[in-house]
């Protein structure tokens, strides 16, 4: 295996692999290195030991054999569910138009027993009155900085008489790596506190869409100015009753890696939730359809 | 004589339908002399000593065309190549890993045949291609000659098959063709 690396190396005159973007151009470093690895996980992927050592769970996702396995993991059955989940309850075309998924993202909710929830299964209020705690899963040998956006599209908007998308939690800075998947919010960037889901009483199971975004470049997040064009004015972006997704990503530069998402509806736990964070009455919708709403309007 | 049910009063017929939870039911048959029909409803009469020995029938409606139409769709489906996929692997978890990398080898082997042969078939095409091109461009009728296709008509279709062991006649000099309308000709002029 040593050899045939020696080889592509070769090729470029270069000892290393960064060397060749150096000398070349990126794309052709990139296609070295896809070549590289490929060779790396060949060596290693017939060795029954290894298959054990990811089996049990013991193993570092430096090695790319194990960030391929477990990438191939994910991609038979999770991610598939994923995709699945999405495109049904049309969570993909109603916030972001749509998600080519590189990360394995996991959440829950703290409790007593928690498990990592299945994307759009129906939790109760109560539960998810406290903020979740995410996992998020990379299949590269890299840190990077993500950001993770809860979003509700379902809240009933009565002047348009439509829905409009509500904002429940933006965390901005999150370090991740391949061998640390778990959130840790010690180090994270709080942009907007967590507000609990509380929908009103007969509007139905309300999406609560989760979104990562991947940093631009691993920096801090902050809004990209770009030349020439209108300044974006950073507070309307973190407008929490009437929130735009698509412009908070591309006036922030991120590209959306990973979603996940769970679903509420009004239960016995909703008018507690709305007691204990101060959020006001809701309302209480009808079957029946009004003509005018200003008339019925107080 | 045999008496028909319809005719007996309805206090002289004896009941003959007996039907038990699991849904079996117990049928007998009113006449005295042998049955001809389907023997699903037959009743053993005969006894020595008085008792009666019944045969039990399935309760089925439609009847025989039913269950040869059934027999019919078993016998397609065995021949049908639906459903049917090989055994699952219930192996231990050691033994699974073994499986793993004998199969892995197994399938390595299997390609670079695979591999080797339609490599090998390709340069052999590819030369023959390559050929022709060439005598295309010599010569226009030895290529249209090298292109055409031999004739299927391999052997008359009166010839011989031959057999391990001679016929107990060997020649037969007086035979003559059969006399009757002429057949169309189908086979290569001799």
């Amino acid at each position: 295996m040593q050899d045939r690396i020696d080889t592509i190396l070769q090729h470029y005159n270069v000892t290393t692999v960064e060397d060749i973007r150096d000398q070349k151009s990126r794309a052709d470093a990139y296609l070295a290195s896809v070549e590289i690895e490929k060779l790396r996980i060949n060596a290693e992927i017939s060795n029954p030991e290894v298959i054990h050592q990811f089996n049990s769970g013991n193993f570092d996702m430096k090695f790319p054999v194990y960030r391929f396995l477990a990438r191939q993991r994910w991609e038979k059955n999770d991610r598939l569910l994923l995709m699945d989940r999405l495109e049904n309850m049309k969570v993909i075309p109603d916030t972001l138009p749509t998600l080519y998924p590189r990360v394995d993202m996991k959440l829950r909710f703290p409790g007593k027993t928690t498990h990592w929830i299945d994307p759009g299964r129906i939790m109760s209020t109560g539960v998810t009155a406290q903020a979740p705690e995410f996992s998020i899963q990379i299949f590269e040998d890299a840190t990077k900085l993500y950001t993770i956006v809860i979003v509700d599209p379902d809240t009933p908007d009565l002047e348009s008489d439509s829905y409009k998308t509500t904002l429940h939690y933006i965390l901005a800075d999150v370090r991740i790596s391949g061998n640390e998947p778990l959130v840790d919010k010690a180090i994270a960037r709080e942009l907007v506190p967590y507000l609990p889901p509380h929908p009103e009483k007969n509007s139905g199971y309300h999406r609560y869409a989760v979104w990562v975004f991947e940093q631009p470049d691993g920096e801090r997040l902050a809004v990209q100015q770009r030349e020439g064009k209108d300044p974006v004015n950073v507070d309307s972006l973190l407008e929490r009753e009437r929130f735009d997704i698509r412009l908070f990503r591309s006036a922030h530069g991120l590209k959306a890696v990973g979603a996940h998402f769970w679903r509420n509806g009004y239960d016995s736990k909703t008018e507690g939730v709305r007691e204990k964070f101060g959020l006001g009455p809701g309302n209480v919708y009808t079957h029946k359809r009004f003509q005018h709403y200003e008339d019925y309007r107080e | 004589m045999i008496l028909s049910d319809n005719l007996l009063p309805r206090f002289l017929r004896k009941r003959t339908q007996f039907l038990f939870a699991n849904g079996s039911i117990l049928r007998m048959a009113n006449v005295t002399g042998p049955s001809t029909f389907y023997p699903r409803t037959t009743v053993d009469m005969k006894s020595s000593n008085g008792s009666l020995t019944f045969t039990r029938g399935k309760r089925s409606r439609g009847g025989g065309e039913l269950q040869q139409k059934q027999k019919m769709v078993n016998m397609l489906s065995l021949i049908s190549p639906r459903r049917k996929q090989p055994q699952r692997i219930k192996m231990a978890y050691e033994d699974l890993l073994r499986h793993r990398t004998v199969h892995r080898a197994w399938q390595l082997v299997v390609r670079t045949k695979r591999v080797d042969r339609r490599l090998e078939l390709q340069k052999q095409y590819y030369k023959m291609k390559h050929a022709c091109d060439e005598l295309r461009k010599t010569s226009q009728f030895l290529y249209e000659s090298a292109m055409q296709r031999p004739s299927s008509i391999r052997f008359p279709m009166e010839y011989r098959i031959p057999t391990l062991s001679p016929p107990r006649r060997i020649w037969d000099a007086t035979w003559r063709p059969p006399v009757g309308e002429k057949k169309r000709r189908r086979t290569a002029q001799l």
